[in-house]
């Protein structure tokens, strides 16, 4: 992080640094349906949090949640130390991006981006200055006067990103801001939005149903599904460490079995015994993603030595993927395509097995 | 399901006034005061003055002015009112349709012609468009003139001061509302569908007959009993080119006031009209939707 | 081109249909202008010398001109009350419940639905208990009810197209409810609600049914002067140029209206 705080010559400094925003217990229930159960998450000052989850998770809840516009039916959050669950959300000075840009048609760039502080009753002198800061933070200073329909779809999220950063937010909120851009465009823009956040020291609260984008940007990525927290983790545990079957599932292909853990010791529902890393004991699940899988000589003594019946093989792009039928049931393992391996032949008959401190022990989930 | 803590947003639910779709709410509701009361004091309570009228009044309930209204002629002037409205509701829809078609399919000069042409008339006074009708169709007149000049017609048409004269003044008035609710749902017709059932080896007639014509036939409906609506509370037009030969309804509730004085038998005719506006308004509601009318939903 | 069914003769037929039917729709304004501006008294389409005698009696004649100026003022005083209440209800219609708004969109549309005759015997009766008829105030009061639906039915349409995004963004960047209203939707509503303004202006102006009933000896609006004219059998000319006069203006403002919408169209295009 380099600069929290920017003087505009003739102003006062700017403050960019965001604050943390702490979720206690919050719900929001239609009826009997809760949209959001009891969450609990601590955002703290200067991190990029996703959220992310399917349709239907409760991440859109979420943020409305946040921004105000609805009201939790318990619970309460912070913004820093100030509970924010009963204020408007025209005073809770937190920059939100939308997924569409809602940028304000009738308005130019300069007076979008100056809308803020125009209702904030800053003066003017000060506001062409800050606007022209903000504007420059997004590398759309030429652009002030244009028209918000002679602006491209990135052009569009710049400013709406420069209209939700020159106030001042205590945090920034933003709801799939890139969804609306073409591929090449969004990584550009991804690389941007996680380049401003760090030189701003601002608070960012990502909300997206793009797993990518979320590991891409992300310092801590909370997942949800059906209104719960399933797990808030750095990109690499939510991949390695998946707290449940449903994040191992969402990020990534995995092989999921059932059973149980005692000393090092887990026990599929079969009654095929493998070695894990595992110390505790009871019902848990095991976890192996398709690459952690290995054939033949690379096995080391202490993997489980298992066979498998190749069912299928396909190729994609780099990686061959092949299905195997296996005691365990049907097992994925993908491998890197080299000049010396080929495609097995279905049928073929293939010993495997894995590195036991790669297996991924979810214990109480099955 | 979960443990909750209870907060002031619950517990103060009703008198939160943070809570943003309360104080929306709020906002909607203030918002509403003035058209609602506007509308409730200077259009429900006249009307419902008119109801009050018609049972009487001050001079205590009494069904006489219905009764009245059951005699024979009352009973032709609404079976008039009716064909009148019904005839020149099927004339605009026949007119309308393939005008429609063509503003809604092809896209060039006469066609923008036509919008123009159809806007230019929706904003010209009613007063004035009947008023020319007359100086077009008189004895005298353009049409009757051209008439004689080709040699058609040996002497003048009588073409206004009849019903032949109202046929015209209100189609022609009438016709651009048809095209209006006509045009937008031709316009939502998928061309694809047309195209499909073409390549798949049906004649343009089947085409037209089997997937355009049903498709388009939610705007006939709505297109029609706005029509029909309005030409059964049309007053200007029947007026002044039927030359007495077109009286309707709302032209006897004229003659009731004005001439016979009969403001009980006036309030109830009055009111009858209303039920059946109103009812046409609901049954338009339940096949169209009063917010097409509105332009949402489209 | 997007017309598949219709070969090329049906096509052509179909525009000399449209040219005979743009004929009918327009012949009526077609007709009213050069009448209008003849010298003579008759009525013949191509006029053999030109003056503007009749626009000068519709100033000039004390009946017409006071006709003339009572109209305006009614109709600029009722549409302008019609403007604040239907966008007011527009835009609280578009906030409501949809229970709410159903029933109010019911009530608000009704004034065109209902026929002018009954809802001016209506006022007619009323105003006569009250000793109202033949005043001014009443007379626009009762228009501005006529006309609501005018303004709100376009005021609806474009609200519809809004995204109501803009709304949210207006509040998270820290304006409040009134001022979201008054900053970013009534400044997106403006084309439509002057299309309103206009609309109800050219109704209220033409309207003759419910000012006949209303309107006394000492107020008597230009189509209730127009009307009588037309019911004495007279052909006066000075309807002619009255007409053509409400012509050239509704043409003006139609141009006015579609310029304008089609610029904020561009501007609101991009935003969905």
């Amino acid at each position: 992080m380099t600069t929290a705080t920017t003087s505009i010559a003739g102003t006062a400094p700017i403050n960019t640094r965001g604050v943390g925003v702490r979720f206690e217990q919050l719900s929001k229930r239609y009826g009997d349906f809760y949209a959001v159960d009891s969450l609990d998450l601590n955002v703290a000052p200067g991190e990029f949090l996703s959220i992310l989850g399917p349709s239907g998770s409760g991440k859109t809840t979420v943020l409305m949640l946040i921004a105000g516009f609805v009201a939790p039916t318990s619970g309460r959050l912070l913004l820093g130390d100030q509970d924010i669950s009963q204020i408007p959300p025209y005073k809770r000075n937190i920059g939100v991006v939308f997924q569409n840009y809602a940028l304000f048609p009738h308005l130019d760039v300069r007076r979008n981006v100056g809308f803020p502080l125009e209702v904030r009753g800053v003066p003017k002198d000060e506001i062409a200055k800050r606007v022209n800061w903000a504007l420059e933070r997004v590398h759309m200073e030429k652009f002030a006067d244009r028209r918000i329909s002679q602006l491209s779809g990135g052009q569009q999220q710049r400013i709406a990103l420069a209209r939700a950063i020159v106030f001042e937010p205590r945090a920034l909120l933003m709801d799939e801001p890139l969804a609306a851009l073409d591929r090449n465009l969004r990584q550009d823009m991804q690389y941007e939005i996680r380049s401003l956040q760090r030189s701003l020291g601002q608070t960012v609260i990502y909300v997206t149903h793009d797993q990518e984008e979320a590991l891409n940007l992300s310092d801590r990525v909370a997942v949800m599904n059906l209104g719960r927290l399933q797990q808030v983790d750095t990109p690499k545990n939510l991949y390695l460490r998946p707290a449940n079957p449903f994040v191992a599932g969402f990020f990534g292909e995995a092989n999921l079995l059932s059973g149980k853990t005692q000393g090092g010791v887990f026990t599929t529902d079969a009654g095929i015994r493998l070695p894990v890393t595992e110390t505790r004991e009871g019902p848990a699940v095991l976890c192996v993603r398709p690459e952690m899988i290995v054939f033949g000589d690379e096995r080391k003594s202490d993997f489980p030595s298992l066979t498998g019946t190749v069912l299928e093989t396909r190729y994609r792009g780099s990686i061959l993927h092949i299905e195997l039928d296996t005691p365990l049931g049907k097992i994925n393992a993908v491998q890197h395509i080299n000049t010396t391996n080929d495609a097995p032949a279905e049928g073929t008959t293939l010993e495997f097995g894995w590195d036991p401190n790669l297996g991924h022990v979810m214990m109480g989930q099955v | 399901m979960s443990t909750t803590i209870p907060n002031r947003n619950t517990l103060l639910a009703g008198f939160s006034s943070a809570d943003w779709e309360s104080q929306r709410r709020r906002v909607t509701a203030v918002l509403l005061i003035l058209p609602v009361v506007m509308m409730t004091l200077l259009f429900l309570v006249p009307l419902g003055y008119l109801l009050w009228l018609s049972f009487g009044g001050p001079a205590g309930f009494s069904l006489n002015a219905y009764k009245q209204l059951s005699a024979p002629f009352y009973i032709n002037l609404a079976l008039f009112t009716l064909q009148l409205a019904f005839l020149v509701t099927i004339a605009c829809a026949v007119i309308a349709y393939p005008l429609a078609y063509m503003l809604a399919n092809i896209e060039n000069t006469l066609s923008r012609l036509v919008v123009l042409g159809l806007v230019i008339s929706l904003w010209l006074s009613v007063l004035a468009r009947t008023y020319s009708w007359i100086i077009i169709l008189q004895r005298n007149g353009v049409v009757n003139n051209m008439l004689q000049w080709m040699g058609i017609t040996d002497g003048p048409l009588s073409l206004v001061y009849n019903q032949t004269g109202v046929y015209i003044g209100m189609i022609h008035i009438l016709l651009p509302y048809m095209v209006m609710t006509l045009y937008p749902t031709m316009r939502a017709i998928d061309g694809s569908l047309v195209r499909s059932a073409l390549s798949l080896g049906a004649t343009p007639w089947t085409a037209f007959r089997r997937i355009y014509f049903p498709l388009s036939m939610s705007g006939l409906v709505s297109g029609s009993i706005l029509v029909f609506t309005m030409a059964i509370g049309f007053f200007v037009t029947p007026a002044i080119l039927g030359g007495g030969s077109a009286n309707t309804i709302v032209m006897a509730i004229q003659n009731q006031v004005q001439v016979l004085v009969d403001l009980p038998l006036a309030a109830a005719t009055s009111i009858i009209l209303l039920l059946v506006s109103m009812l046409i308004l609901v049954v338009y509601e339940k096949i169209a939707g009063v917010e097409k009318i509105f332009g949402e939903g489209r | 081109m997007n017309e598949y069914l219709l070969g090329l003769q049906g096509r052509r037929v179909l525009f000399a249909y449209a040219i005979v039917l743009i004929l009918f729709i327009i012949l009526p304004a077609l007709v009213l202008v050069p009448i209008s501006i003849s010298a003579d008294d008759s009525f013949v389409i191509i006029p053999e010398a030109f003056s503007l005698r009749w626009y000068e009696q519709l100033v000039g004649d004390p009946r017409w001109r006071n006709a003339l100026v009572l109209s305006l003022q009614v109709a600029a005083v009722a549409s302008v009350m019609a403007t604040i209440a239907g966008v007011l209800g527009a835009i609280g219609i578009s906030r409501a419940s949809p229970k709410v708004a159903k029933v109010l969109r019911l009530i608000f549309i009704a004034p065109i639905i209902v026929p002018l005759m009954v809802i001016g015997v209506g006022f007619y009766m009323l105003y006569a208990r009250m000793r109202l008829v033949g005043s001014f105030f009443p007379l626009c009061l009762a228009h501005a009810v006529l006309v609501l639906p005018f303004v709100m039915l376009p005021v609806s349409a474009r609200l519809y197209s809004i995204d109501k995004r803009l709304e949210w963004a207006a509040a998270s960047l820290g304006a409040g409810p009134y001022r979201t209203i008054f900053r970013v939707q009534l400044p997106l509503l403006a084309p439509s609600i002057f299309a309103g303004f206009v609309f109800a202006f050219i109704f209220s102006f033409d309207e003759v049914v419910v000012a006949q009933f209303l309107s006394g000896p000492r107020l008597e609006t230009l189509p209730r002067r127009m009307w009588e004219g037309i019911q004495m059998g007279g052909l006066e000319k000075t309807i002619t140029a009255v007409t053509t006069a409400q012509l050239l203006l509704a043409v003006v403002a139609m141009l006015i209206i579609s310029i304008w919408q089609r610029r904020s169209a561009t501007k609101a295009v991009s935003s969905k």
